[in-house]
């Protein structure tokens, strides 16, 4: 009995002992995911976007972590045994670390549903919480599926529409987001630049039944946010459904995209309500 | 109209260039300033054209003190040829005489019917009537030096100030220029003339002021100031006064020690 | 009309007649042209909305920044008798973009609405303060140059600095905004802020052509025809300053266009600078209104904005300019 209790004790602390307990994320989107995921004093350090209510969308839980700059030397400060890393920016620095025998997990960016599960569920592996990474994600399709489908997919019209005219098109997370409420992604309809922008005067010309904007009119001191405040645009949101649904929420493959799906569904229901 | 300056003392860039300087110009007469290189010909007539303003002393245009002329209305009398015979765009010979008109004109209107007849008189009496389609950057220095005077008669001055206008110009050029000078005061301008050239000074000009650092040297007619003791205190040549089959002619003949 | 006709080839009223015609010509077609179709906009609501509020702002700015370049450029040669002289390239252009990104950075121009184009002003007048100094205003077209050039990079650097130091997520794409002006989705709001300081400073550059005629035999010259050289550096100064840096406060820098104009239209005036003032404006209007209308028929095959279009048309001529200008100095 007591060897029993024992024998369970090591293995718990081996276990444990077996799980990585200095972790560094250089990643905005392992940041918010490792942060559901472990305790905080396994959390050696995560970038400063974490922290950042501009681009995470959870911001206030990554406060009072600390913070590294991403090159290899500041990483290595904390002496991490597993550092999550996401495909941009880092490469130099991923070799580098790598070089030095770290353990280096990357962690690919969601481009869909099914990439927030698998990138979730990558995080989870690494840092050896398997089955609380599978819970997570069991909550996050339990929501999913609770959103109610629309009677015939792809009537409903809506638009990301982002700071200097950017929208999300295909192959994105925020059209993947779209999809899920049920909306047709009405990005694809228009002629967009190479940039991925679409001209105000297209979005006048042919509104869509949802205009979605990813921040707020007084949200960003730059004068590529003017296209938010245009009187166009204005006269466009009083005439039409529109809402304000924060980037953040769709920006990383974390489960707070599930609330994004979520509170577009419930405008969708609206507008089919309206039009019936 | 008549100038008149008295203790005149001016400086350039913080150095006194004209000391007390007395000068007096007449209507009808061709009066030469000459003196030494940096004797100060240049700035007594930039400081009687208003360009330079003197420390000290009166300087009266006509029958009014020099402050009491306006900018525009002294345009309009008196006419001022720099030395150096600059049009910096490749404006036609016509264009840049009636620039001679500006003072003339109201600022937004054309050519009028005055204008052409001034620009057309100038044109022709300075003998540049056919190169009007011309672009000035094209023509010989003789040319652009008649053009350039023909912009300032366009300006139907009553005082001609011209610096060193023979510059530059060959003999036969510099003699048709002091030719067309001598008709113009004799046609009731007060011209005065920056000259190096002894004899042209000598053979032109009704009256000549010798400067001499800053200061005159000597005024009056030519046989009273080119008198071998003055050209040798100022300019230190050695130099004759001759009269060649009626034409005056100074003859520098050796550097003095 | 005597002789003079002969070098203008037309008369100079008619020139300006037919000028006006074609830049309210160009006015119409920037109106007809957008991505919803050609014509005043569809019909309906939206028409109206796309008409007022999204194309009429575009033109306007457009003719105003066109025109508030091409007579700037045409002044500025005029004044410093040099042909390679231009707003954009004597610093006017940057400090007037810096202006406006510390206006907006700082948060000043969401308190005070006048604060994106009075930052501009300040931030050219500032510029060209800088250079004139550096220079001097006798200094030659070497130091113009490189003083206009030194004031241009420090006016980058600092543009790069402020918006690096917002932490602003769109820091990069915003740099090129600065940098490269465009006209894209400009609003009324913006034309009532600028516009009446860049029709100010038109007024003012408009009113030196006798004194840049008269400049043309060199400044004693000049002023012993009449002319007052302070009140006409001070008109040129304050003109420059408050029409490129208006436009430029609202459409960032939009270059070359005022070193382009005035040389290519110079040859129709006889070469005179006076002329050439009311000319280059409308040619510079004509010019951006032209070149915007095309840039939106070939959108979006060909990804451009309308300060990389004026630079990638500019830039080459500006290289021509220099190997000409080499050409007459070396003998």
């Amino acid at each position: 009995m007591a060897l029993g209790t024992f024998l369970a004790l090591t293995v718990a602390y081996a276990q444990d002992a077996a799980k990585p307990q200095r972790i560094v994320s250089l990643d905005l989107c392992t940041d918010q995911i490792l942060i559901g995921l472990v305790e905080r004093r396994r959390i050696a350090a995560v970038t400063h976007l974490a922290a950042d209510s501009a681009v995470s969308a959870t911001p206030e839980r990554a406060k009072g972590l600390p913070i590294t700059h991403g090159v290899a030397e500041d990483v290595l400060r904390y002496d991490p045994d597993l550092v999550l890393v996401g495909p941009f920016g880092v490469s130099a620095t991923v070799d580098l670390l790598k070089r030095l025998n770290k353990n280096v997990v990357l962690v690919p960016q969601a481009p869909d549903l099914d990439g927030v599960r698998a990138s979730m569920r990558a995080v989870a592996a690494a840092v050896g919480e398997k089955d609380k990474g599978e819970a997570v994600i069991a909550d996050f399709d339990r929501r999913l599926a609770a959103v109610p489908k629309p009677a015939r997919a792809g009537t409903v019209s809506a638009l990301i529409y982002q700071v200097g005219g950017t929208v999300s098109g295909p192959g994105s997370l925020a059209d993947a987001t779209l999809r899920a409420a049920g909306f047709h992604n009405m990005a694809m309809d228009y002629r967009l630049t190479r940039g991925g922008q679409a001209p105000l005067e297209s979005l006048v010309a042919r509104p869509p039944d949802l205009l979605v904007l990813s921040s707020g009119i007084g949200e960003y001191r730059t004068a590529l946010a003017d296209n938010l405040r245009h009187p166009a645009l204005q006269a466009l949101r009083r005439s039409r459904v529109s809402l304000e649904l924060p980037w953040q929420l769709w920006l990383c493959g974390t489960p707070e995209v599930a609330g994004a799906v979520e509170v577009l569904a419930a405008a969708r229901v609206a507008i089919e309500a309206r039009s019936r | 109209m008549r100038i008149e300056a008295e203790g005149v003392r001016a400086r350039l860039a913080g150095r006194e260039v004209l000391k007390s300087f007395a000068f007096t110009a007449h209507p009808g007469q061709l009066t030469a300033v000459i003196g030494p290189n940096g004797a100060g010909k240049s700035t007594l007539l930039r400081t009687i054209a208003g360009l330079l303003a003197p420390d000290a002393g009166t300087i009266r245009i006509g029958d009014r003190d020099f402050a009491q002329w306006p900018r525009a209305d002294l345009a309009r009398v008196l006419g001022y040829l720099p030395q150096d015979r600059i049009v910096h765009w490749p404006l036609s010979a016509r264009i840049v005489v009636g620039l001679g008109r500006l003072p003339h004109r109201s600022s937004a209107a054309g050519e009028s019917r005055e204008d052409t007849a001034a620009i057309d008189a100038a044109m022709s009496s300075m003998q540049v009537a056919g190169l009007e389609d011309r672009p000035v950057t094209s023509l010989s220095g003789g040319e652009r030096a008649r053009v350039l005077l023909a912009r300032v008669l366009a300006q139907q001055p009553r005082i001609l100030l011209a610096d060193e206008p023979a510059a530059g110009l060959d003999p036969a050029q510099q003699l048709a220029l002091f030719q067309h000078l001598t008709r113009i005061a004799a046609d009731g301008c007060t011209v005065v003339v920056a000259v190096h050239d002894l004899s042209l000074a000598a053979r032109f000009c009704h009256s000549i002021v010798l400067v001499h650092k800053g200061a005159v040297v000597a005024a009056g007619s030519p046989a009273e100031v080119l008198t071998p003791a003055h050209l040798a205190a100022t300019y230190g040549i050695e130099a004759r006064y001759h009269v060649i089959d009626g034409v005056p002619v100074v003859l520098p003949v050796s550097v003095l020690p | 009309m005597t002789a003079a006709g002969a070098d203008t080839r037309m008369p100079p009223s008619m020139l300006l007649g037919v000028l006006a015609a074609v830049t309210a010509a160009s006015f119409v077609l920037s109106l007809l042209v957008g991505p919803s179709g050609f014509g005043f906009g569809p019909a309906g609501e939206a028409g109206t909305l796309i008409f007022w509020e999204i194309r009429l702002p575009r033109a306007v700015l457009g003719a105003l920044a066109g025109a508030a370049l091409g007579l700037a450029g045409a002044a500025l040669q005029g004044y410093l008798r040099n042909p390679l002289a231009e707003p954009g390239l004597i610093g006017v252009s940057g400090g007037a973009a810096l202006g406006a990104v510390l206006a907006i950075h700082l948060g000043l121009s969401q308190a005070v609405a006048l604060a994106l184009p009075v930052g501009g002003l300040a931030g050219a007048a500032a510029a060209m303060l800088a250079v004139v100094s550096l220079a001097g205003m006798q200094g030659g077209a070497v130091t113009l140059i490189l003083a206009g050039l030194a004031v241009s990079a420090i006016c980058t650097a600092l543009i790069s600095l402020a918006l690096n130091l917002s932490q602003n997520p769109f820091a990069s794409v915003e740099m090129v905004f600065w940098l490269m002006g465009s006209l894209a989705d400009r609003s009324l709001t913006q034309v009532w802020l600028a516009a009446p300081l860049i029709l100010v400073g038109l007024a003012l550059l408009l009113s030196v052509g006798r004194a840049l005629d008269a400049l043309t035999l060199g400044e004693d010259a000049a002023r012993s025809l009449g002319v007052d050289l302070s009140r006409t550096r001070l008109a040129i100064v304050a003109g420059t300053t408050l029409a490129v840096g208006a436009a430029t406060a609202v459409t960032g820098v939009i270059g070359f266009v005022g070193l382009l104009v005035p040389h290519v239209l110079r040859p129709l005036v006889g070469h005179r600078p006076g002329l050439l003032l009311p000319v280059s404006m409308l040619g510079g209007a004509t010019f951006l209104l032209i070149a915007d209308v095309g840039l939106r028929l070939a959108q979006p095959a060909v990804e451009l904005r309308i300060g990389v279009l004026t630079a990638l048309i500019g830039a080459p001529f500006f290289v021509w300019l220099v190997l000409r200008t080499r050409g007459e100095l070396t003998p």
